[in-house]
């Protein structure tokens, strides 16, 4: 049993915690389309991969970190809103998904590229856990030794760039995560779902910290939970694995809701805790 | 004497946007004066700041103490304390008032760098300054409008810069708040900073010490005496 739930156990904990984090970064920035566009596109790269003969994820890695990699300079090239160029991309990668699998002569409803939309326990194997390994550690390095500069990016884009800070390399290199997270995670919870691993965890800390700083520390181990908690409920009652993921990551928001003391604003009366940042 | 801030014949342009923001703008602010930008909104007030402060590529001459922008744009916003424009913070601002203040100073520091404690006295002393102490420690975005602007003036003042960029300073504030954020710039001036700020009201006119009046992306120097507004307004054709 455990050398069947084990991958996707680690896979799933590695993809909650990069999730998490980014998550934060992503809720700041207010892109919730991120997910749905990111999703797309690797959808589409798969279906490519499947057209032309070539892995599929490895297309699907491939276009999702394309279309994160240019949203930041297409968004400064054009001056359009990230959100609009993400609303852009969202049909159009979903139009070349569909494309692809039409062109594909007997592409069976059970194949890679398909799944790659509403996720599989039995389809991740090691080399995931090691991909994942890597993007999770990069990720938390990132974030760490950059703090103060994420910090002040997340804060106000325009005063970190006149502090000195370089915010315009700060946020293209959190999107370009963000793009490799989703990748990276679609095989586990699928393309349908997969923003769920960025904003639920991310959203839950929220609830209990208000703090930037707190809200890093925190939402990577709400990620690691809910997706632990989602496999196992996938596996113990016998769930698509994307389902138990959203279901666990909903159960934890509410409950963090629930008990939130200050509904994410903190009340003047305990402003004096968390005495800031050095 | 040599200016500090100056602009000579240049053009501007946002990515994206439709035609040039500036169309030969010049100006030429010296050591401890005061400089005011008015004219219509999208005139081109906000780009003169923003050009100085390298946020935008441009065409012609922009220096601040003798440095080319464009050539050197880190060195120049360390010399620049900038108060942005029309930025107000909403309640669930991540930030406190203090570290809002410090972020002045990131800049000065390497990523693996601590910042010392001193930083912190730093930029606490500065709220003390603008009379701010006992809101160090709030949520930036649970602070008044005059307050946020205070802080954002606090924040550019640790910089250490000489040099003050403040993009409408009064707008949105009370009579009451601007007076008081009035009282703090003209302070300023007076300890020898240099300030060119846009605004769109009386507060701080007649003690400036030179004002331009910017539309369609030119400038032209108005000889004294300064206001009232709707006056210049007429003479400079709305």
């Amino acid at each position: 049993m455990w050398s069947l739930i084990l991958p996707s156990l680690v896979a799933g904990c590695l993809a909650g915690f990069s999730g998490g984090l980014l998550g934060v970064a992503a809720l700041r920035l207010r892109l919730s389309a991120l997910g749905y566009a990111m999703a797309h596109a690797a959808f589409a790269g798969a279906a490519l991969g499947l057209w032309l003969g070539l892995p599929p994820l490895l297309t699907a890695f491939i276009l999702a970190l394309a279309v994160a990699a240019l949203l930041g300079p297409i968004s400064e090239k054009t001056g359009l809103p990230v959100d609009s160029i993400l609303a852009i991309l969202f049909p159009l990668t979903m139009a070349l998904g569909f494309l692809f699998i039409a062109l594909t002569p007997g592409l069976p409803l059970t194949s890679p590229a398909l799944t790659l939309f509403w996720g599989s326990l039995l389809g991740v194997g090691w080399t995931d856990v090691f991909v994942l390994s890597g993007l999770a550690l990069v990720t938390a390095g990132f974030v760490a030794f950059f703090r103060r500069e994420v910090w002040a990016s997340l804060v106000e884009r325009r005063l970190a760039e006149e502090a000195g800070i370089p915010a315009r390399w700060i946020l293209w290199t959190l999107l370009f995560l963000l793009g490799a997270s989703v990748a990276g995670s679609m095989r586990l919870v699928g393309g349908l779902l997969v923003y769920i691993m960025l904003f639920l965890p991310a959203s839950s800390a929220a609830q209990l910290v208000w703090d930037l700083n707190r809200q890093f520390l925190l939402a990577p181990v709400f990620g690691v939970i809910a997706t632990a908690g989602g496999v196992g409920l996938s596996f113990w009652a016998d769930l698509p694995v994307g389902t138990a993921i959203a279901l666990t990551s909903c159960g934890l928001f509410l409950l963090c809701w629930a008990i939130s003391p200050r509904r994410r604003i903190p009340s003047l009366q305990t402003k004096g805790e968390d005495r800031g940042r050095g | 004497m040599d200016p500090v801030l100056e602009l000579s014949e240049v053009w501007a342009a946002y990515p994206g946007g439709r035609g040039a923001a500036l169309r030969g703008a010049s100006l030429r602010l010296f050591p401890g004066e005061l400089g005011l930008l008015i004219g219509p909104n999208g005139a081109g007030k906000t780009t003169i700041l923003e050009v100085f402060l390298g946020f935008l590529p441009y065409r012609g001459v922009a220096r601040v103490c003798g440095l080319e922008v464009h050539k050197n744009p880190k060195e120049v916003r360390r010399r620049l304390g900038y108060m942005p424009q029309a930025l107000f913070f909403p309640p669930d601002t991540p930030c406190r008032t203090l570290d809002l203040v410090m972020m002045g100073r990131f800049g000065f520091y390497r990523p693996w760098q601590r910042l010392p404690q001193t930083e912190r006295e730093r930029a606490f002393s500065a709220l003390v300054g603008l009379g701010l102490a006992e809101k160090a420690d709030w949520p930036v975005g649970q602070l008044s409008g005059g307050q946020q602007r205070k802080a954002l003036l606090a924040r550019a003042l640790v910089k250490g810069a000489k040099i003050l960029l403040l993009d409408e300073p009064f707008a949105s504030l009370d009579p009451e708040a601007r007076a008081d954020l009035a009282q703090a710039i003209l302070h300023l001036r007076a300890q020898g900073l240099t300030v060119l700020a846009v605004i769109h009201e009386e507060d701080i006119l007649s003690q400036a010490d030179r004002v331009w009046f910017v539309r369609d992306g030119k400038t032209a120097e108005l000889s004294r005496p300064f206001g009232p507004l709707p006056e210049i307004f007429n003479l400079c054709g709305r």
